[in-house]
């Protein structure tokens, strides 16, 4: 077990934003959080990540993670290159920083591209340096907000099968904030639906498919469907 | 081979056309007497400036009192503007006081200039940083303050904290906006010294207008002009050099 919330509530003044919310989180699962927008899907993400503690109810969290952003969580006076040691300043070896920088670079299929700037290059080149970022350093788990929402669908597309492909080259257990119900059915173990502000888990739906999967494929389809329907938007 | 880009030359057109039709009404006498000096005898002013060492001198004298009251500013109005930007108490303790002065004009303080300092590089220097301090204060303090909050997030994600988060998060995420306050500010200091010289200079390019004027020397009024204006230009194409390092290029290709 990575991560546990029991009965976590959370309240901002009068607002009340998440309800008595229970999850356990397993080693190298990939649960996908998934709910209307504005119901307090961040907040749930902000108090995994310990950026917010919650008001009642206990949360234990065995490993530190790293928060993958929508977009621009790169620093634009750092390179490509730079922003990526910002996830190896703790490995002390030079030598061994230098080559793991290369190694990652490689793998998201930015070689030569390390002392790009950012604002040089595309959104979605962008969002692979956050992952690289996130994926370097020997950090276990990823919290992600939307990380893919500011793309365009079909660079969405890609960057989720590039995405599995990282996790199988470098496994993590990820948690993944997303308003797509299409992304959360391609890549999670695990759908959690939660309800309307305050936020309350409604229902789960364990997706037993091996990755990489399909967008068409019937169980990616099915489960969809079936989340769609939790969520009251198809029958 | 066009080795030379006949766009390079589109600046100096205005220019060139202007002292052509100077030097034509000249010429022609279309001018009152004694009120417009020919260009044949603002050139000759200029040389006769030059060649007794005051063009030199003048210039010399302002430029460092501008470089010294300008730096003194940005020395103190950056750090008393972090301060502000990153401090709610620290804002509304002293942000309206650094209104209040930004909106007096700089040169409200030349009478108390004069009586404090005297004549000479002093009073210039003091109402140079007058004129540059608070505006670099307000505008680094509005940079600190439009920080995207997710710059810190990331920072405390990556255990950026204190003295880190400063020079390596902070300073670097306001740089862009920085360097265009100091273009601003720059300028409005070299506005000010010219003014600051005409009343309590025995020197500098604002005492050679103001010394001209008492001469009746209108050929070496133009000069002074010429020079403090192209001056200023060039003071403002060396801090647009600014804008070219790497690491604050983003901020610019918006």
């Amino acid at each position: 077990m990575v991560l546990k919330l029991e009965n976590v509530c959370k309240s901002f003044g009068e607002t009340e934003a998440l309800r008595s919310i229970s999850l356990e989180v397993k080693r190298g699962e990939f649960i996908a959080l998934v709910g209307p927008s504005g119901c307090g899907k961040t907040t749930l993400l902000n108090i995994m990540s310990g950026f917010e503690s919650p008001t009642s109810g206990t949360l234990d969290r065995n490993e530190p993670g790293h928060m993958i952003y929508q977009s621009d969580g790169l620093f634009p006076w750092r390179t490509a290159a730079q922003n990526i040691e910002l996830g190896l300043q703790y490995t002390p070896d030079k030598l061994h920083r230098e080559k793991e920088l290369q190694n990652i670079l490689d793998l998201i299929g930015l070689d030569g591209f390390g002392d790009h700037y950012p604002h040089e290059l595309s959104g979605g080149m962008r969002q692979r340096v956050e992952l690289a970022r996130a994926l370097v350093g020997g950090n276990n788990v990823l919290l992600m907000d939307e990380p893919f929402s500011a793309l365009d669908y079909i660079t969405r597309l890609h960057m989720r099968r590039e995405f599995t492909r990282l996790l199988e080259k470098r496994p993590r257990t990820v948690i993944l904030v997303t308003h797509d119900i299409e992304e959360a059915a391609q890549l999670a173990d695990r759908v959690i639906v939660l309800s309307d502000r305050p936020a309350q888990v409604r229902s789960e739906r364990t997706i037993r498919l091996p990755r990489p999967r399909e967008l068409t494929h019937p169980e990616v389809v099915k489960a969809v469907h079936d989340v769609l329907r939790e969520m009251g938007l198809e029958k | 081979m066009r080795a030379f880009p006949l766009r390079r030359l589109l600046p100096f057109i205005l220019p060139a056309a202007g002292v052509l039709i100077w030097a034509l009404c000249s010429r022609l006498e279309l001018f009152p007497a004694g009120l417009v000096p020919s260009p044949v005898e603002v050139v000759r002013g200029f040389i006769d400036q030059v060649q007794q060492g005051r063009m030199y001198d003048d210039l010399i004298a302002s430029l460092f009192r501008v470089t010294l009251g300008f730096l003194i500013a940005v020395v103190l109005g950056v750090p008393l503007g972090l301060i502000i930007g990153l401090k709610l108490h620290a804002r509304q303790a002293l942000l309206p006081t650094v209104n209040f002065f930004r909106s007096l004009s700089p040169l409200a303080w030349i009478p108390f200039a004069l009586m404090w300092f005297g004549l000479g590089d002093k009073p210039a220097i003091f109402l140079i940083f007058m004129a540059s301090f608070f505006p670099i204060v307000l505008a680094t303090a509005a940079a600190v303050a439009n920080i995207p909050a997710v710059y810190f997030r990331v920072a405390r994600d990556f255990g950026l904290e204190r003295g880190k988060l400063l020079t390596q998060v902070t300073l670097p995420a306001i740089m862009p906006q920085i360097i265009t306050a100091l273009r601003v500010t720059a300028g409005m200091s070299w506005v000010v010294v010219v003014a600051a010289e005409m009343i309590a200079g025995r020197d500098g390019l604002g005492f050679l207008i103001q010394d001209a004027r008492n001469q009746l020397r209108p050929d070496l009024l133009v000069v002074g002009m010429t020079v403090i204006g192209i001056i200023g230009v060039l003071l403002d194409r060396l801090l647009v050099q600014l804008t070219k390092i790497p690491s604050v290029r983003w901020g610019y290709n918006r």
